[in-house]
């Protein structure tokens, strides 16, 4: 495999994973790719080739496959190939067709010759300056033609990059079919001089002069007159083998002199259709392998893929997994606050004479918790006892109810006997209001999770006043 | 002594342990997942820089029995100096005491060589029932430092919270989880590292680090930006066209596939810089790209309304367009090296301004294609209206801020609004030259780098001109309708 494809299957295969990094999160990219490039210990720019078999976990081995965005033009040259072939055959025979009563005119493959010149440096020039009338054709083939792999998608054949390549590619497949047109020609018209008698002789309608024509074919074959001199037509020749066709064959006076014109044709078709051809395809290549090395320097993914590289990764997730989220219990219903003949306030919950103006006139005040000691709330619970009635506990709603909590409920229970308990969970400080939505719902399962101590949760007045 | 620093961050329920937690860790999940008062296991959060741990952040639940506790300490310390041997004591004792499970969760990383950091909230009164909790903290023997949060700002009592807890600990903090920006994050930090001399050194090449971080997501985003804005201002939609009858049918559908395109790569846009900023799974209100006229005629996209409301109004354009016309035209006279006496930059300038003003309101138009052997295209778009670059720019910016500006402890939804107008002006002359250039010529292509980084630098300079505009007092802000602020909802 050349250095042009081998670059060329990277560089596919890299906007290939670039265009599908972009549909993953920065984070994860560069997690992975800072993570590379500490394992290989790069300081710089990672090697893409490395990369990309650490990324998609392959062998260097795979990435020399051809790449399947590029299997249409595989195609198209292959195609170009053949089909050129057995043009250059059929167009030669043409030529050299010959019943042997009259002769061939070498004005003709002088003239093809000359034409597969001016294709050749037409289609260099095209490619240079990026022009591409055929475009449309090749679009239209590539959705048309199976693609053969789930890689050749849309979205890949239509990647900038793809498109980038295309004039150089298209040089190259048409270069690749006229090089096998011209040297199947070539071959041809060796074989046909090596199997038939054939007569060569020049013609043309224009008034030239044999020595005008001997004039033309010696300024063409100044290529190889030096060092192939038989190749040269001598001016006897050209002054010998003028015909005109109705003529017939009378001017012949040496027939066996007229099918030494081939040396000279072997040489034009040489010179002026095969090494043109080499050299449009040598040329198509070096476009090709500068176009792949002008879109490798320039490809958006290579800054980042180096910014990933050499920028640490700053990490500070959990290995522990997140808890749910709770969803809202159904409402429970409420026992009213006033039937209350007791109200604990847990670690100062309340303002005490905003929430008493909504009890029953006799109700007691306590308190119990936060500040106060283990030994203090024990003979409120006992003060609550004595006093009997329901017993309402109000609370900071919008803390989570404690442990501390939940033992001072348990010995109220102890201690109280069979009374109503309820939990007035307040939503401020100075307010006779109690919380809502999320927070209410807290409360709701706290005093589910403690069914057994038969809790409730109370309700305040509706027209309760605030402070 | 563990070299790497380790912090439990304790206290009562719900006074947003978890929020400073997430804040400081960047993981929104944190305070998420969480509801108030739930948290029941200690949860480390380890901050790696290249998968080396620097230190780690230890999420505790909140004390459920202080005073119990407390009485159990003093019931069985003799002295002073074994008190922190009762703490071990205490929760080898209560391992498996479902009671002091919580207890034993938060005290089992200090007795192992956490550093403290206490938890209160700020905005409700002190109460002495944190004294127990305080105490048993006390007894540990561990460095400790208090943080003062505040989780609503409606009422603050951080001044007695301060008096109160300078008697318990050596330093004492105020932090606002949800809203402290970032440099004081790092000076949280910074405070870490004050608790004790051998933490100062992996402290400060984690503050380093984080530092590198912020601006590396903040070029990123300027990237992620200019490669949408590339994307949207190039966008052309295409359909072949084989019968020649329905084409005004084909276009009507063309036109709303093409600004669902629009709509689509600007959402995209906004969910790839809320997970380089790891605000993954962020709500958002935010209207749409409207381009669709309402009662009043009002609010598309084009109106003139839109022009003022995001200061682009003609007379910008033109000015816009004048000097980058004129930028170009300066290549002229380069070329001649002076000898056109500035004539290049002046009919650059001309039609630039030209220009600018011919295509604002020409958003895009239906046009045919040559024949192919598919059929005749139909495409629409790319814009032309340059006021299309500006309103996805100035977008863009406003969302970027208000993410890159997002503590991770922040619940609710983030409410973009639109910036206001004031931002362009903090652009020089030749910068919004620079910029109406750039959004008038982008990329072709991806493969297009000349365009791509000119760009890239607008946007950079454009984000520059946009931080500057947000740091200026509400009241001065210039050309504005709007406080420079997204709401939480």
């Amino acid at each position: 495999m050349s250095t042009t494809s081998r670059n060329l299957n990277l560089l596919l295969a890299f906007d290939a994973q670039y265009r599908r990094d972009q549909q993953q999160g920065e984070a994860f990219l560069h997690h992975r790719d800072r993570r590379f490039a500490l394992e290989t210990g790069i300081d710089g720019s990672a090697d893409p080739a490395a990369w990309l078999c650490a990324v998609r976990g392959v062998s260097a081995e795979s990435l020399r496959r051809p790449a399947p965005e590029m299997k249409f033009w595989w195609r198209a040259r292959l195609v170009f190939g053949v089909a050129g072939a057995g043009l250059g055959v059929a167009t030669m025979l043409g030529l050299l067709y010959y019943t042997g009563g009259q002769r061939i005119n070498v004005t003709l493959i002088i003239g093809v010759a000359l034409l597969q010149l001016a294709l050749t440096v037409t289609t260099g020039a095209q490619a240079l300056i990026g022009w591409q009338p055929w475009r449309p054709v090749a679009d239209w083939l590539k959705r048309i033609l199976p693609h053969g792999s789930a890689a050749t998608d849309a979205d890949a054949l239509a990647s900038p990059f793809v498109r980038h390549l295309a004039a150089p590619c298209a040089s190259r497949v048409a270069q690749t079919g006229g090089l096998a047109f011209a040297v199947a020609a070539l071959l041809t018209l060796l074989a046909q001089v090596v199997i038939h008698d054939l007569a060569f002789g020049w013609s043309t309608t224009l008034q030239a002069s044999a020595p005008a024509y001997h004039a033309l074919t010696a300024a063409l074959a100044w290529p190889w007159h030096a060092w192939w001199p038989s190749a040269v037509p001598s001016p006897a020749l050209v002054e010998m083998s003028r015909f005109f066709r109705l003529d017939g064959e009378a001017g012949v006076q040496n027939a066996a002199l007229l099918g030494s014109w081939w040396p000279f044709l072997a040489a034009v078709w040489l010179h002026y259709a095969v090494v043109p051809r080499v050299l449009g395809l040598g040329l198509a290549h070096v476009q090709l392998h500068l176009r792949i090395r002008s879109l490798w320097r320039t490809h958006p993914g290579r800054g980042a893929l180096h910014r990933r590289c050499t920028t640490p990764d700053i990490d500070t997730s959990s290995d522990a997994a997140a808890a749910t989220v709770l969803e809202l219990p159904a409402p429970a219903a409420a026992v009213p606050a006033q039937a209350a003949r007791v109200l604990i306030r847990w670690a100062g919950a309340g303002d005490a004479e905003v929430v008493h103006s909504l009890l029953h006139r006799d109700a007691r005040t306590l308190d119990a918790g936060g500040s106060a000691t283990l030994q203090d709330d024990r003979h409120t619970l006992q003060a609550a006892r004595d006093t009997g009635g329901a017993i309402l506990v109000a609370v900071h709603g919008w803390e989570p109810p404690t442990g501390e909590l939940t033992d001072f409920l348990s010995l109220a229970r102890e201690t109280c006997g069979p009374v109503s308990i309820g939990l007035l969970p307040l939503a401020a400080s100075g307010t006779a209001e109690t919380v809502r939505g999320a927070r209410l719902a807290q409360w709701q399962r706290y005093t589910e999770r403690l069914a057994t101590l038969r809790l409730a949760l109370a309700a305040l007045p509706a027209t309760a006043p605030t402070a | 002594m563990n070299a790497l620093p380790r912090f439990a961050v304790v206290g009562h329920p719900n006074k947003g342990k978890s929020s400073i937690v997430a804040t400081l860790t960047q993981n929104a999940a944190i305070a998420i997942a969480m509801e108030p008062g739930t948290t029941r296991d200690s949860r480390s959060y380890t901050l790696r820089v290249d998968d080396t741990p620097i230190y780690e952040l230890i999420d505790t639940p909140g004390f459920q029995r202080p005073r119990q506790a407390l009485a159990w300490l003093e019931a069985h310390s003799t002295s002073a100096s074994d008190r922190p041997g009762t703490v071990r004591a205490f929760i080898t004792q209560h391992r498996d005491d479902a009671r002091f499970h919580d207890e034993c969760e938060l005290l089992a990383p200090v007795v192992g060589g956490a550093g403290i950091l206490y938890v209160v909230d700020g905005s409700v009164p002190y109460s002495s029932e944190n004294e127990a909790e305080m105490e048993i903290l006390r007894w540990t023997g561990q460095p400790r430092l208090a943080l003062i949060n505040a989780i609503d700002t409606t009422a603050d009592y951080s001044d007695t919270w301060q008096t109160a807890l300078g008697q318990y600990f050596s330093i004492v903090r105020r932090f606002d989880a949800v809203r402290a920006p970032f440099a004081e994050h790092l000076g949280l930090l910074r405070s870490f590292a004050e608790l004790m001399p051998a933490w100062r050194e992996p402290l400060e090449s984690a503050i380093h680090h984080l530092e590198e971080q912020r601006r590396y997501r903040w070029q990123r985003t300027q990237q992620l930006i200019a490669t949408a804005l590339a994307d949207m201002l190039t966008h052309r939609e295409r359909v072949a066209l084989h019968d020649d009858s329905a084409r005004s049918a084909v276009s009507a559908q063309l036109q709303a596939r093409w600004r669902d395109w629009q709509r689509h790569r600007e959402q995209r846009l906004r969910t790839d810089v809320e997970q380089l900023y790891r605000h993954a799974g962020l709500q958002r209100k935010e209207p749409l790209l409207n381009w669709e006229l309402d009662r009043e005629g009002e609010d598309d996209l084009f109106s003139e309304h839109t022009r003022h409301l995001w200061g682009v109004n003609r007379r910008y354009l033109a000015s816009a367009g004048f000097g980058a016309g004129a930028l170009g035209g300066a290549g002229l006279d380069a070329i001649t090296v002076g000898h056109s006496l500035g004539a290049g930059a002046l009919i650059g300038g001309v039609l630039g301004a030209a220009g600018s003003v011919y295509y604002a309101n020409r958003l895009d138009r239906i046009a045919l294609g040559p024949f192919s052997p598919g059929g005749r295209d139909l495409h629409f778009g790319p814009v032309h209206d340059p006021q299309f670059g500006y309103v996805v720019l100035g977008r863009a910016l406003e969302h970027a801020w208000h993410v890159a500006n997002r503590n991770h402890a922040t619940r609710g939804a983030l409410a973009v609004v639109d910036a206001g107008t004031g931002w362009l002006q903090q652009l020089g002359v030749t910068q919004r030259a620079r910029l109406q250039r750039t959004l008038s010529r982008p990329p072709r292509d991806g493969t297009d780098t000349r365009r791509r980084q000119a760009l890239e630098n607008a946007v950079g300079a454009a984000a520059e001109a946009f931080e500057r505009w947000h740091a200026l007092p509400q009241g001065s802000l210039p050309g504005s309708q709007h406080s420079p602020s997204a709401s939480e909802s």
